[in-house]
């Protein structure tokens, strides 16, 4: 079974030491965890004010790995020429998916910028990625004042750009939420990220994928940031078809990067 | 390797933890290869606890520990603010009912005077007392919980009773973590930290042991199952240390017991 990380960062966290946060150091946690690839972006250009010059260094630092390591953009749509950001990223950077960090930079996701950057994302066959947070805001640092995204905010955006793929990263308590009651979401473009969720004792994995199906889950783990074992084990705990299983593990990501030109 | 959880919860009483039975637990453990769970029912959530919920909570320990005999250990959940009634509750559960520590929660800070009777009698059984803690930063979560301790009244005490066994639990339970470890430098060797909680922060374990030694960690879950095994398995440590804190830590706890 390949395994294809879809949540992983590269460089140092501004709130705490991250140890491995380089490419060699990620490199070798998958090599650990049996990882063939991960999809990476830049940590710092979460809180960068401008997240280009981020990109461009994130794609210096997977060049020479980029058969293991896949890039995505961070860009932020109040910032001035991201359409010529977007299209470098894309063109020059070979970058393959978009990543958005609403509280840190302090937009909505569904302001009409935010819906035509994702929109201008999903034109170049690139999935979007919300990740809910960085951190847990229970021992959040003194200057990080960001809010964890809802996963209402999130359904307000699928309705809105229906045509675009989204993904949560660090997604939890899906299987009570909107993405499983509300009809007009149930044939959303919207995977979740699951190593957050418990797959053994509160059972939230094994209830998302009866409830979703497994299209619409992905493995991921967040390393360097968290411990990448956990996700790991959560996957392999998981009772369910090694059909299913080699989707979450890697197949549905691997679509999502194969639309945006990844061989 | 071994596992010996020694911060987990059983549901029963008035604590429906997010399973519908306590089967699922032993499940769980049998699927991480935890061997034996030292669990409680606390009253949580910032409420007052009457001594006769009190007593409900740990009569459902007591059915689950008969019900698993040979995988769980019980903890005594008590509210020290009745202290005859606390008392009477130990005595109860730890003397007559083979219960291997006491849990307290977030009812009294545990450097509070009013803690003293339970603590004092934790001494004289040689049992734990494994607290509820965190060094809260946000003011959301201070004013749930305005009375949580954290590793500061966990030294605090350590000073005043050097001999009582203290565990702070869940080290990722929420909170600063790096301002806990910092303080926990202060304490003594009868002063335990639990390596479980939800917080999935790489490099937390190694920063404990660089921190307070492998000698004072406890492996535990606290109902993060797959997350607390997986910080356990990762961490760069070396294999005397993981099994120290797997096992062999908590174990050498459990042969304290006077009675």
């Amino acid at each position: 079974m390949s395994r294809i990380d879809s949540a992983c960062w590269l460089g140092p966290y501004p709130f705490r030491h991250v140890p491995h946060h380089d490419a060699d150091g990620l490199l070798r946690w998958m090599d650990r965890h049996e990882i063939s690839q991960a999809v990476v972006s830049s940590l710092p250009a979460a809180f960068h004010r401008d997240p280009q010059p981020a990109n461009t260094e994130l794609a210096r630092w997977v060049a020479a790995h980029r058969d293991r390591l896949i890039p995505c953009a961070t860009l932020h749509p109040h910032f001035p020429g991201w359409r010529r950001d977007l299209k470098r990223c894309s063109e020059d950077l070979q970058m393959r998916g978009l990543r958005l960090f609403p509280k840190h930079a302090g937009f909505s996701l569904t302001d009409p910028h935010t819906l035509e950057l994702v929109r201008s994302a999903s034109e170049l066959g690139w999935h979007t990625a919300i990740p809910i947070r960085l951190e847990d805001r229970r021992g959040r640092h003194w200057m990080d004042t960001a809010l964890e995204v809802t996963l209402a905010e999130i359904a307000d955006l699928a309705r809105r750009v229906p045509e675009s793929e989204l993904l949560v990263i660090d997604a939890l308590g899906v299987e009570n939420s909107a993405f499983v009651r509300d009809p007009s979401l149930s044939g959303a473009r919207v995977g979740f990220e699951v190593s957050r969720m418990a797959t053994v004792l509160q059972k939230s994995v094994p209830q998302l994928l009866d409830r979703l199906g497994p299209d619409r889950l992905f493995f991921g783990t967040g390393m360097p940031l968290k411990v990448g074992g956990a996700g790991v084990l959560k996957l392999d705990l998981l009772q369910t078809s090694d059909e299913n299983r080699a989707l979450i593990a890697g197949a549905n990501i691997r679509r999502l990067l194969r639309q945006a030109g990844e061989p | 390797m071994r596992l010996i959880d020694c911060h987990m919860h059983v549901h029963g009483g008035m604590r429906p933890w997010g399973w519908s039975d306590d089967a699922d637990v032993i499940e769980a453990a049998d699927r991480l290869g935890i061997e034996k769970l030292a669990v409680s029912i606390p009253v949580t959530g910032g409420r007052w606890a009457e001594p006769a919920e009190v007593r409900d909570c740990n009569d459902a320990v007591y059915g689950a520990l008969q019900r698993f005999p040979d995988r769980l250990l019980g903890y005594c959940f008590v509210n020290p603010g009745f202290t005859h009634a606390a008392l009477d509750e130990i005595e109860r559960c730890v003397v007559d009912r083979s219960f291997i520590g006491v849990k307290l929660y977030n009812q009294y800070r545990i450097s509070d005077p009013t803690v003293f009777p339970v603590i004092e009698r934790c001494i004289e059984l040689g049992v734990p007392i494994l607290s509820h803690a965190g060094r809260l930063v946000d003011p959301v979560d201070q004013a749930r919980q305005p009375l949580c301790s954290d590793a500061g009244h966990f030294v605090e005490v350590n000073r005043r009773y050097p001999e009582a066994t203290l565990i702070e639990g869940h080290i990722a339970g929420g909170g600063d973590w790096e301002w806990s470890l910092g303080m926990l430098r202060e304490g003594g060797e009868n002063l335990f930290l639990d390596t479980s909680g939800s917080v999935p922060d790489a490099g937390m374990l190694e920063r404990c042991v660089e921190s307070i030694g492998p000698d004072r960690l406890l492996f535990a879950t606290d109902m993060t199952m797959e997350g607390s095994v997986a910080r356990l398995l990762d961490a760069e440590i070396s294999d005397t240390a993981r099994e120290q804190i797997a096992w062999r830590n908590f174990e050498a706890i459990l042969g304290r017991r006077r009675i």
